[in-house]
Parts: C-alpha cells; structure tokens; sequence
C-alpha cells in the first residue's frame, strides 16, 4: 500500500517537472554578438523626447548561416559575415530593448569580446553603462574595454582584409599586443574593480580607424569612471614598467661613440617594486627598477665587446628611460591627477594605518613625491658582434 | 491400457522426477520380463518414431532375451555396435559356464567381463532407465532379471570450438564454450589442473531437465557463497531451462535494474580467472555462456586482454574502456545540454559552426538527437539479425548512406551525425554486450533530463544512476566495490591494472580463505624483487 | 530468498559490523560542510576583517574542529548510541526530546535553505526562465532517492562523491593562482586592528557548520577508534579549501569589489581562463560539480533529521517519515520571498544552531561525567 502511494505520488509530481524546458533555446535560435558599440546620438530636434542626448547601442551579430560548417563552401569573410545593428534608448537598457524588437532571435551576450565606448560617452562616466554588462551573468568578465576616439560604431563598420568576423579581430588584436608585454592588459573584470578602488584608477586601450585599418591610438586615463586624459606610445611604455611589470617596448638612444648613430634596445624583462614611505606631511614612494632588454639594432658599427662602453651604453639607456618615466608620472599627477599607477594600494597594504587616516587619496595624490632607482642590463646582443 | 491412465501414469512420473533432484520417489521397479518391462516403457516413453528398440540373444547357444533401446540421434552408433552389440553378441558364452553361474551373478559377468564400455551403470529403478536414453544413454534390458544396464553411448553433432562471437581479443586464447556440456566444464578442467576444481551437477527444468554444473575451488572459495548459490539454484522451479540467461535472471538480487549482477562469458578463460579469485561459475547445457557470481561493476569493463598484455598496455587500454563508457552513456545528452542551455561553453568559432549547420534544420537540436539515436539503434537491432555476409556491409552502408541523406535533406545537422556516430563507436568499445546494452537504454532518459534542465539535469540523472548502482548487490557483494566501498588493496585492478607482482591479494569482498594469490616475484610488501 | 541471504551474509562476513567505513565517515563529514557556503563565503567572512579574514578563519576554523572532537568524545561514550537515544538517557525524556527535536527541525531549515540558496543561484546564471519551484522540486526528488537507504548507501555516495565535490575547489585554487594581485591581499591583518578579526572569527565559526551529523553517526561506524582520526580528517578538508578560496578570491577581486558580487565564487571561475582548452566559459561546467556538492550536503541533513525523527518518535523504518517530510522541506526551501530574507535566514538559523549546538555538546558532555563521578561514588 505505501509503496503504492508513492509511486503514485511520484507520477503525479513528475508531470510539473515534464511540462516545460524554459530555458531550452537552441544556438541556433540566439541572436550571437561579438561585439558591443556605444555612442550618444543627439535627438532630432521636434521629438518627443525630454532629453536631448540618447544612448546609441551598435551591436554587431555574427551571421552564422554565411559562417557555418558547410562542405567545400568558403565562409564569408568581413562585411558579409557580421550585421551592425543599432538602437538608441535614453538608457543603455532601453536601447537594448529597442535593438531587441529589430532582431528575430534573443541576445545573447557570452560570446561578446570588445566593448567600444566612444570618448564622448567615457569623458561623461561609463559605470551607468557598464553595470548593465557587471550585473549581467552571460557576460564575458573577460572581455576587452576600447575606448575609440571618433564614433564607436565606426569602428564596428571597419572591416579589415584579414578579418573573418571583425569583433575577433579586435579581440585578437588587443591580446596580440598584450602578449608582447606592450599593453596593458586590464580586462573588463580589471577595469570595473579599479574603477570602485578608490587606490587605483584604471586605464583603457584607445583605438580609431581610417579605411578599413583598425589601430591603437594610446591608452585612455580614467579618474574613477571618467576619461581625463591619454596618453600615447612611448608614454604607455613607461606607464606600464611603472605600474604594470610589463616589460614595454624599445628604447632609442644615441649611440655612445659617435652622435649620429642611434641604438635600438628592446626591453624584455622587468622588475619592479613600489615601496611607500612617509615623508613631512605627504608621501614618498621609492621605486626600484630593474630593467632588462636585448640590443636590437645598432647603426653604427661601434665595438661593443668594451666594457666601459657597454656600461656607458646601459647608463645611457637608463637615463633616458628614467627620464620618461618622471614625464609620465608628472603627467599624469598634475595634468590628471588619476592615480592609474596605484599608489593609493600600496600605502593602504603597507601603511593600513596611514591609510586609514587618509579621507580622499586624490587630493593626497596631488601631494606625493616619487623616486626613482633603476637599472637596465642589456642581456643580449643579437647575431651580430 | 486406457489413455486417461497413460497421462496420469506419464505425468505422475515426470512430475516426480522433478522434485528436489536427487530424491528418488519413483520407486517403481522393473519385473523380471523382458515383455513386460518393454511395455511399461512403451506406456511411457511412447516409443516415437526415433527410439529405437533392439531385441536380441545374449550368446550363441544361449537363449536369453535382452533389448537394447535407445533414441537414434543422440547416441553414438559406433559405440553401440563396437562395445556393446559385439561383445554380446558374437561374445561365445559357454552354455554350461552360465548354467553353473547364479542368476545375479550372470548381471556381474555381463557387468564385469563383456561389455567394452568407457560408463556403466547398473539400475533397477524405472526412472533410470526412462532417464538413460532421453540423455543419450542406452539402456540393457535382459529378460528374466530385474536389474537393467545404462551404458553411455552419447554421440551427437555438435559444434565445434571456435573462437567466440561476442568477446573477441587480439591476443588471448580463442577458444570458447560451446553448447555440449561435457565440453564446457572440459575446457574448465583444462584449465585448471588441481584436484581442489569441485564440479557438482543438478539438474533443472521440468521438461529439459538441463545439465547445470557448480564449479568453484574448494578451499579457496567462501563455503558460505557456495551454500548460497545452490541454494538459489536449487530453489528454481520452471518448465524449462534454454540458456543460461534463464538462471542469470532466476538467480539474481535486483530484477528491475538494467545492469547484470551476474557476469556471463564465452570464454574459459575469464571463467577460470574468476574461480581463482574465489568466484564460482555456473555451466549451463545447451548455453554457451556460462556465468560467474559475484561480480563487481568493474568485471564488466574489463577484457582478458588486460591481463595478458603487459601492465601499462592493459592500464591503457582499460581507461579509454571507462572513458568509453561514459562516452555513450552522456555524450548525446551533453550534446543538448551545451547547444540548447549553455552555448557559452563552446568557443566562438565552434558556435558559430554549430549555429550555421543547424540554421536549416527544422527540428529543435533535443528531437534531432532523438531522431538519430533512435535511428541508430533501429540500425543496430536490424544489422545483427541480418545474415553474416551482408550484416556488416549493410551496417556501414546504412550508417553512412543515412547520415549522409539526413543531413543533405537538412533533417539533422551534421554535427549531430558526428556525435551520434562517437556514441555508437563508444559503446562498442564496452567488452560486456549487457552493459553496453544498459548504458544504451540510460541514455535515453538522460537526455530527457538534459532536455528538461540542461547540464543540471544532466547531474541529477548521472547522481540518480549512481545510487542506483551503489545500492546493488550481487550475492551480498555492493556493486560498485572496491571503489564505494572503497577498499585500498582492491583498487589496484579497477582502473589501471597494477602489475602482476603487486596484486598479492585476492579480493577482500570475496572473503576467500586463502588471501594470498601464489606470487613467485614479489616479496611480501608486494614489491618487486630484483633477481 | 532474501531473508535467508541475509543470515548467509552475516554468516559469511560479509555484512560489516557498523556500516560505515572511516572513509566514509570523513567523507561525510567533508561533503555536508561543503555545501551552500562554498558559493558564497568569500564575501560574508571578509565583509568585516578584510584583508586579515585568512587569520579569523584559522582560528574559527580551528574553534570548529575543537568542538567536532568533543562530540566525537562524547559519541564514543556511548558507542551504540545516537544523541537522540543517550541524550534522553542522560536526562529525561522532556528535555532530551526538546533538545532532540530542535536539532532535527534546524537540519530539516539548513537542507531546506541550502537546496534554496543553489536554486537561487541556478535561477540567476544558467537557469533563467525555470520557476525555482521546478528546480527545487528535482533536487527535492533525487534526494528523496537518496535518503530512502540505509545509511551504507549514504556513506557509499558520500565517498564516492567526494572527488567530485572538492574538484571545482581545487581548480579554482590551482588556477585562481596565477590571477592573484598580491598586493590586493596587503595588508596581511587587515590593517583596522584585532576587533574586526574577532568578529569575524566568530562569525566565520558560525559559518562551519555541518559537522554536527556526527552526533547520530558514531554508532554506525565499524572501528570506533579510528573516530578521531578520520573525524580531523573530514574537517580540515573544507577548512583548509574555504581559507585557501577566500585568499584567492581576495587576492584577485580586492576586498571592496568582493563585497559587491553575489556569487564570488562563480565569479573567481569566470574569470580564470584555462588557456587552449575545447571549452572555455566553464561556469556551467563548474555548476555541475556544485550541484553534486550541494546535493551530499542536503542529501546528508535531510537524512539525519529523518533519522533523528525515525529515533525521537520511536518509528520503526526511517522510510516512514520520507513522505510525509517532502512537503514540509519543499515549503521551507519556497517560503523566504527574495535572495536577501534567504541570507538573512541563513544567518539567523547558523547563529542558532551553533549556540545550541555547542550548548548541548557540553551540557551532555559534563553530564555524563557527573554521572559517571556518581556512578563511580556510588559503587
């Protein structure tokens, strides 16, 4: 009898289970997007919107009829393969939901890579728009924030010969850069988490197109959320020895013999440490560098094998470097006043106390004092003596 | 006689002969007339068509009537005429020699002194001499004497040793039982020489009154086990046992489950593996697949290979085996899952793929996947009744040619067909044909599952199975030993196959007296010992 | 057949004496704390110390296993006995029932709130659009396949599931790892003095529950002794992986941006890559492994209220009591209306139950010595 019962039991329950998959939604049956643009679009004058600013969302979707798995078809390649579509809203929200009415399949966000802000839309704040993407689960944490100097979805609508599906390239692009220790590399997750610190600000890739070439054009400086600045090759170079541990890119020198030549070293190795330090009523932060790069290139046919001129080279090198550094960090303390290197994390893990005290780092910022020590050893000459 | 007496008297017999084996409640003798006594087997056997009755004269001057009777089809001829007609017969029995000789002492001379026979018994039960030639014996009537000959003349056609269908290796040996039973417990005894080899015979079956043989080692094997096992073999009361399959599910714990708790092999050799473990096997007449209890789920995956080739080859080989299994067990489902609940699994690219093959297919990705594992399975059941010579041709060509008009027709998408065919090749790769049968049945449901909840689901189903499995028993022995209850000195044989040197122990799950097995090369911590 | 099998199989040896190996034991152990908290621990135990959170779970940690050995003592007093049967023995029928009854009503919350706070997290990653009643209905249903065995079975599972429920901790350590910034783990005490790191030792003591089963396991286990033994072993597996989980987390997210996710231990494996591998997103892989974490630990205080329920109302088969629990544990795991009442819920019920928990282990403990003392006395 009882086993009877709840057997019985057993099937009626099952049918509540059996009555639907909800969240059953074949591949096939999602709108795919590799990529995410965001501009503001100026309301036409005459409309019944209260604002005079909206939110433009450029959304590009890969087609994957043109890129599917078909025997001995070529799958298409650039502007065939992806569809740009755009809506506005007066919020990042409802601009999705604009874009969603002029797509037959559902969003579906996992497989986005880039998000192109506009500068226009950074120098305003870009955390309204990025907590839609935090809060959003299907989101990749690890995706790319670009910052691109024109329009975003300019940038969208660049189709570079080599690009299968354009919003990879972009990805493969950056990461490429990346990995030769020339960028920094601060992903989405990166970005949001020192945007909230209130000891470290983030920075972004800029990028702007002309033709169908896609390129970096700097980094973009945020105090907090917003763009207040750039900055550009070289100076990124120093930035990310500074702060970052990546090891740049080449340094140019005179050559120690004669004024004409010059010497090409490519820096492949750092270490770096930040220590602070209290000084009067502000901060010392002494910074330790050790630099280590290969000789590229030299112009000259200077003998390098002597020593003292070799060391005279590594003095050199090192002045320069040092020299760009205390530019950069000028630069961005004065003119930006963006703590993007991170000084505030370091006084609030060394010195918890001091920190404590401290109601707000960018006024402090304003204050600090640097020093720096360096040392560059040229680990490697080339194939050629 | 009136017929309703012939079918009283007829089923009066049988039916007592088969009460517990062994007691004798037919104790109906024979009379001293040879008429007589034919008659009674006439009312019983009902002389078909195919028994046949030789009467004869004992001697040359002699004048005693005896019959042979025996049913043509299951005995020898040479026997009968070489050893037993010929010396009867052209044997010269010197009419004083047998006058001076007591009555029963002729039944001795004849017993002792004629026949040339390898088997002879000496009866005076009726239900003997019924039994003798429906076994193939021939049974010696002599007129004037109550006791009667059975002598064993079994000759019939049989199929010879070939290698067996369903459990091939590369390197092993290649012989297999057969459906004779003297040849199946023969090739056990070939394999093990020891005196300590027990065969004990029942017989089961109302009407087939098959030959069943419990063999185990005595001293090594639990007593306890043994007792159980003919116990429940000895409890099973049908109309007929016709093939070992019957016993399997006669005999075994769970009924419901869909996985064997009883291991069933073509080979000697994997019997005799078992026995020296501590198992017992039991040989079926009739059946060429005998059955080994108790068993361990990861018998089933194993194949005698594993043991022949050297340690880290059979190790190997039995991974890809497990990794196999699970293949086909969730391959199909897993499927559904990523494509319909969690394409951020895949990479971009793959997606993209996926997305493109299925764009023109109209079917939801979970039908698709329904459609072609049924497809599948239809193939399969189909191809195996189909004749040798076509079977596999039609199979691949099936296979290929469905596929490939499937996917043309844009009823499935072609990674579908790829999946499906992984599945397949998977399950074909499980050594044990009901286990690999199991998994093809679960599958099913899982995928129902992972329809319903994707990977979610997907776990539910795979945690279910598993305590299904973890409660099985076979012969008090949990089903998934050594791994849950883990026990250390077991698992050395379950996924990896340690070396021969270091598996000192026999199972601890058998509780064998003996825990040691015979190791030539290790010392006793099971390592290795250099010459 | 059956009932004779059984004798053979006490006769053969086969049967154990106890029912669960120490393995078994340990992995039990292991399995039930390792459930709910897993998902969410980073953040509630750094929410006060912060950076100096590893230290209060040391000691919090440390503080569980110090009461785990007291009841393990007090177990092994009575051997053949569950708390429910000698703690009435110790005291009267009234108090030991009372005392009986909370434990088991607090197990049949804490499976019920667990089961609840996993479909939360399905309903909001991977699950979206199923009713969360649905998805608490299928955990509710396999589990209640589960809990109709003897408790080999539940011992045999634990076991075999305990590589499956430590895997996703381990891989994210091990990947988690490379993502660290060191210096969002600085400064190593948490820079804001010993208060907050007391706090938060408490509250991280509350947090490591789940050991309790222990208290109707004892009888069950086949060599008593090795009872201390494997019970160290259940518990300094979770410890050790939530410390080791909450330093990664921290030293990858930084404490202000870990207090502001929901799930951070889903996060840390969205953001670890796993360079080249034929998957990449693995959070739904991840989720898998979670549902089977989730699922001993609920499994596992479903079954020991059932048990203790079975004991206190003296009823003969623990199966009994399946049917008519269901509704009552589906209604519990449905009642709290938003994620936040499910938390605070939690909380509450944690803070409870360690108190009485520890109350009681002592308050029999030092009982029994008196009895003994008076016993001893009176002899």
């Amino acid at each position: 009898m009882k086993r009877r019962f709840s057997f019985l039991l057993i099937i009626f329950l099952l049918p509540l289970i059996l009555t639907g998959c909800w969240d059953l939604r074949d591949i096939d049956q999602r709108a795919i997007i590799i990529a995410i643009g965001i501009d503001f679009e100026k309301t036409t004058p005459g409309s019944n919107f209260s604002y005079d600013q909206l939110v433009k969302l450029t959304a590009q979707l890969a087609i994957p009829q043109k890129l599917g798995a078909g025997a001995g078809q070529t799958p298409a390649m650039g502007e065939e393969s992806v569809w740009n579509v755009s809506a506005v809203g007066r919020n990042l929200s409802m601009a999705i939901v604009n874009l969603q009415q002029r797509l037959q399949n559902e969003f579906f966000l996992a497989h986005a890579r880039v998000v192109v802000i506009s500068e226009e839309v950074a120098r305003e704040g870009v955390s309204r728009y990025i907590n839609f993407l935090t809060n959003n689960t299907e989101f990749r944490r690890l995706s790319h924030i670009v910052i691109s100097e024109g329009r975003a979805e300019d940038i969208l609508n660049t189709f570079p010969k080599t690009a299968t599906i354009q919003g990879m390239f972009l990805n493969q692009l950056i990461e490429n850069e990346v990995m030769r220790e020339t960028m920094p590399d601060i992903r989405f997750i990166e970005f949001t988490i020192r945007s909230i610190d209130k000891g470290i600000d983030p920075v972004a890739i800029m990028v702007n197109s002309f033709g169908d070439v896609v390129k970096y054009s700097g980094i973009a400086v945020f105090r907090g959320d917003r763009l207040v600045g750039r900055m550009n090759k070289e100076e990124i170079w120093s930035f990310i020895q500074l702060a970052g541990n990546y090891s740049g890119g080449i340094e140019v020198v005179r050559d120690i013999k004669s004024n004409i030549g010059r010497i090409t070293i490519k820096y492949t190795n750092i270490d770096s440490h930040i220590k602070p330090m209290r000084k009067d009523e502000t901060f010392l932060f002494k910074v330790d560098i050790l630099l280590e790069g290969i000789l590229l290139a030299q112009e000259i046919d200077t003998d390098y094998t002597d020593e003292a001129l070799f060391d005279n080279l590594e003095k050199r090198v090192r002045n320069e470097a040092k020299k760009e550094m205390e530019a950069v960090y000028y630069k961005i303390q004065q003119q930006y006043d963006a703590d993007i290197i991170g000084f505030g994390e370091r006084v609030r893990a060394y010195l918890p106390a001091e920190w404590n005290k401290i109601e707000n780092w960018r006024e402090e910022f304003k204050k600090v004092e640097i020093e720096i020590e360096m040392e560059v050893k040229i680990k490697q000459i080339g194939m050629y003596i | 006689m009136s017929k309703s007496t012939i079918k009283e008297r007829v089923d009066e017999i049988i039916s007592n002969q088969t009460d517990n084996p062994g007691k004798k409640v037919l104790n109906k003798s024979l009379s001293k007339k040879l008429q007589e006594n034919l008659k009674l087997m006439e009312d019983i056997i009902g002389f078909s068509d195919d028994v046949v009755i030789r009467k004869f004269q004992l001697g040359d001057k002699l004048g005693i009537k005896a019959a042979l009777i025996f049913i043509d089809g299951l005995i020898d001829k040479q026997v009968i005429n070489e050893s037993i007609l010929k010396p009867l017969l052209i044997e010269e029995f010197s009419a004083d020699e047998i006058r001076e000789l007591a009555v029963s002492d002729i039944i001795k001379f004849i017993e002792n002194n004629t026949m040339t026979i390898n088997e002879l018994k000496v009866v005076d039960k009726l239900e003997e001499v019924i039994n003798g030639p429906l076994n193939g014996d021939t049974v010696l009537l002599i007129d004037g004497y109550e006791e009667a000959f059975v002598l064993n003349s079994k000759g019939w056609e049989m199929r010879s040793i070939s290698e067996p269908q369903s459990e091939t290796v590369i390197r092993g040996s290649r012989d297999g039982f057969t459906e004779t039973f003297r040849v199946n417990t023969g090739l056990v005894r070939r394999k093990v020489k020891h005196p300590a080899l027990r065969i004990k015979n029942i017989n089961l079956g109302k009407y087939t009154q098959t030959n069943i043989a419990i063999c185990y080692i005595e001293g090594l094997t639990n007593k306890y086990l043994v007792e159980e096992v003919k116990e429940r073999i000895a409890n099973i009361e049908i109309d007929g046992i016709l093939d070992s399959g019957y016993i399997e599910q006669l005999i075994e714990d769970d009924h419901i489950s869909p996985f064997p708790q009883v291991f069933s092999t073509e080979r000697p050799d994997r019997v005799v593996a078992n026995l020296l473990e501590g198992r017992i096997a039991i040989i079926v007449d009739g059946s060429p697949f005998a059955l080994v209890v108790p068993v361990v789920f990861s018998i089933f995956i194993q194949s005698s290979e594993d043991y022949n080739d050297r340690f880290i080859i059979g190790s190997l080989l039995r991974v890809l085996r497990y990794f196999a299994m699970f293949i086909s067990l969730t391959l199909p489902a897993f499927y559904i899952a990523v494509i319909a609940f969690h394409p951020e699994m895949i990479p971009t690219r793959l997606a993209l793929a996926f997305a493109g093959g299925r764009s023109q297919v109209p079917f939801p990705s979970y039908t698709e996947a329904f459609i072609m594992e049924l497809l599948m399975e239809l193939l399969r059941e189909a191809s195996v009744r189909l004749p040798r010579s076509i079977g596999s041709t039609i199979g691949i060509v099936g296979a290929l040619i469905v596929g490939e008009a499937a996917v043309s027709a844009s009823l499935v998408s072609p990674f579908m067909v790829v999946i499906v065919a992984i599945t397949t090749i998977a399950s074909f790769a499980i050594p044990n044909y009901s286990t690999a049968i199991a998994f093809r049945l679960i599958k099913f449901p899982l995928m129902i599952l992972a329809t319903m909840f994707g990977l979610y689901g997907l776990v539910l189903g795979l945690i279910i199975l598993s305590i299904h499995l973890v409660g099985l028993k076979s012969f008090g022995v949990p089903y998934l030993t050594p791994i849950a209850p883990s026990r250390l000195s077991e698992l050395k044989d379950v996924v990896i196959r340690f070396p021969f040197w270091s598996m000192k122990k026999r199972p601890q799950h058998l509780r064998t007296k003996n825990e040691q097995r015979f190791s030539s090369k290790g010392d006793d911590d099971g390592n290795e010992r250099t010459r | 057949m059956n009932s004779v099998s059984v004798v053979k199989e006490m006769m053969m040896g086969m049967k154990e004496h106890g029912k669960l190996t120490e393995r078994q034991f340990a992995g039990i152990i292991a399995n039930t704390m390792l459930g709910a908290g897993t998902l969410v621990m980073p953040r509630t135990l750094t929410s006060s110390a912060g950076t100096g959170s590893w230290i209060a779970i040391l000691i919090g940690g440390g503080l569980s296993l110090f009461v785990l050995m007291i009841i393990i003592k007090l177990g092994l007093r009575f051997p053949e006995e569950t708390i429910i049967e000698y703690g009435v023995r110790l005291t009267n029928k009234w108090i030991g029932g009372i005392i009986s009854f909370l434990l088991c009503t607090y197990w049949l919350m804490i499976s019920a709130l667990v089961i609840r706070i996993f479909a939360s997290m399905l309903n909001s990653t991977i699950l979206l659009n199923t009713p969360i009643e649905v998805i608490i209905i299928a955990m509710l249903l396999t589990i209640t396949y589960f809990v109709r065995g003897d408790v080999e079975i539940i011992g045999r599972i634990n076991e075999l599931y305990f590589i499956f429920v430590i895997f996703p901790i381990i891989y994210a350590i091990f990947l988690g790892v490379k993502e660290i910034h060191p210096i969002r783990l600085l400064p190593v005490t948490g820079g804001q003095g010993i208060t907050p790191i007391l706090f938060a030792t408490i509250s991280s003591f509350f947090s490591f529950l789940g050991y309790e089963i222990v208290f109707l396991l004892i009888p069950s286990i086949t060599t008593k002794k090795l009872a201390y033994n494997y019970g160290i072993k259940g518990i300094t597996s979770p410890l050790f992986a939530y410390i080791c989980l909450t330093f990664i987390s921290v030293g990858i997210f930084g404490i202000e941006e870990l207090q502001t996710l929901t799930w951070p231990t889903l996060e840390l494996v969205k953001v670890t890559p796993f360079p080249g591998l034929l998957f990449e997103r693995l959070e739904s892989f991840f989720i898998s492994f979670w549902v089977i974490a989730i699922f001993t630990t609920s499994g596992n205080l479903y079954y020991s209220s059932i048990l203790g329920f079975t004991q206190l109302f003296k009823i003969k088969e623990h199966k009994t009591l399946i049917f008519p629990l269901l509704p009552v544990i589906y209604l519990l795991a449905v009642y709290p209306e938003n994620i936040y009442k499910v938390f605070k819920y939690m909380n509450l019920l944690s803070v409870f139950a360690a108190i009485l928990i520890v109350t009681v282990t002592f308050f029999y403990y030092i009982i029994a010595i008196i009895r003994e003392k008076k016993g001893d006395e009176d002899s």
